[in-house]
């Protein structure tokens, strides 16, 4: 864990802020990391923990500008931010069970993947066959959004639709490329590969003859929408088998 | 353009593959929010979205185990692009009688 103290604490001060970061320690999972600041301005405290997956997908954050209230708030919230992020984003075999060994032997186990696509019903069966698979899945439906998002986390897999409304595939990449290579996020977390990228659309494949350069993304297949589910799942299996 | 009278002489079947069970009553509550927007479309000759949910139509429906919807979705595409009015009214209608007397079989 780090730990950066803006200032120099008095001892109550500083056991405080201490047993808050163990506190939350002991909240997070095991897989993840914090990263704290604390800072003084004359009366004023700032505090802030923040959670990240090991996979890069942040978990968690809070900020407070009081020392007394930093000392039950941020827990609280932190804890609060866990449990819906844990409830969404949960592997599911569809038995509401803690998975079973051999649903963790599933070929996406533990995968982060973020489906990238304003159809609601396309996404749907994207994450009924990732998260039988054993996936953690994210969905966007609007492209900007979808390139800030990629641009603070760290997902092993996305899955985009080419053609969009508002901002086409293409575009939505081009975005996230500049947000990574203007705020360092994803190689300041230690991000040395590409992130692999399905492209998948209702237009021919003919049309998809001119990608972008990209740098931090690799195109490592192309789909046409119109795929049944079991040839989903069957073509999803050895692609996540590859996943680093 | 076949006219409405040679349409479909018996229920058309959907065969949906039984792990899509869960979703499909969303996916017919979807279909039933496009046919009220086509409609309102085919009204005021807005192509754009008629090409639009033609589009979604071509690229979901077979993956649900609606290929016919999927085959009027491309034409609707196809026509609105082309701006066809007639064409793309008489598609829209086709879609309401077919998602009116469907039958969902799971498979």
């Amino acid at each position: 864990m780090r730990n950066f103290l803006g200032f120099e604490p008095e001892n109550k001060t500083a056991t405080s802020i201490n047993s808050k970061i163990e506190k939350v320690v002991s909240l997070s999972p095991s897989d993840s990391h914090e990263s704290t600041f604390f800072e003084k301005h004359g009366d004023l405290f700032v505090g802030e923990i923040k959670l990240v997956s090991s996979q890069g997908i942040f978990l968690a954050r809070s900020i407070e500008k009081n020392l007394s209230k930093l000392t039950n708030t941020i827990t609280q919230s932190i804890e609060k931010q866990l449990k819906s992020w844990r409830s969404s984003h949960q592997p599911s075999d569809d038995s509401g069970k803690e998975p079973s060994q051999d649903f963790k032997k599933t070929s996406g186990y533990g995968k982060s993947v973020l489906i990238i696509d304003d159809d609601h019903d396309s996404v749907q069966i994207l994450e009924l066959a990732l998260k039988r698979a054993g996936c953690f899945v994210h969905f966007i439906s609007d492209g900007s959004q979808a390139a800030a998002e990629i641009a603070k986390s760290n997902y092993d897999l996305i899955v985009l639709d080419w053609f969009m409304p508002t901002i086409n595939g293409g575009d939505t990449l081009a975005q996230a490329e500049n947000m990574i290579a203007t705020s360092n996020l994803v190689r300041s977390r230690g991000l040395d590969t590409t992130i692999p990228v399905i492209i998948y659309s209702a237009h021919e494949i003919d049309s998809f003859d001119k990608f972008p350069e990209c740098e931090f993304f690799t195109f490592i297949d192309i789909w046409k929408k119109q795929f049944n589910y079991n040839e989903l799942s069957t073509r999803l299996a050895p692609i996540l088998n590859n996943l680093n | 353009m076949q006219n409405l009278e040679v349409q479909m002489n018996q229920n058309p079947i959907a065969r949906v593959e039984s792990d899509l069970e869960s979703l499909i009553p969303s996916f017919l509550n979807n279909r039933k929010k496009d046919i009220v927007d086509l409609r309102a479309y085919v009204a005021t000759s807005d192509f754009k979205n008629m090409e639009r949910i033609g589009h979604i139509l071509k690229g979901v429906s077979a993956s649900y185990g609606f290929e016919k919807l999927g085959e009027y979705g491309a034409r609707l595409e196809t026509s609105a692009k082309a701006q066809l009015g007639s064409d793309c009214g008489e598609i829209v209608e086709l879609i309401a009688i077919y998602m009116r007397d469907v039958v969902v079989v799971y498979e």
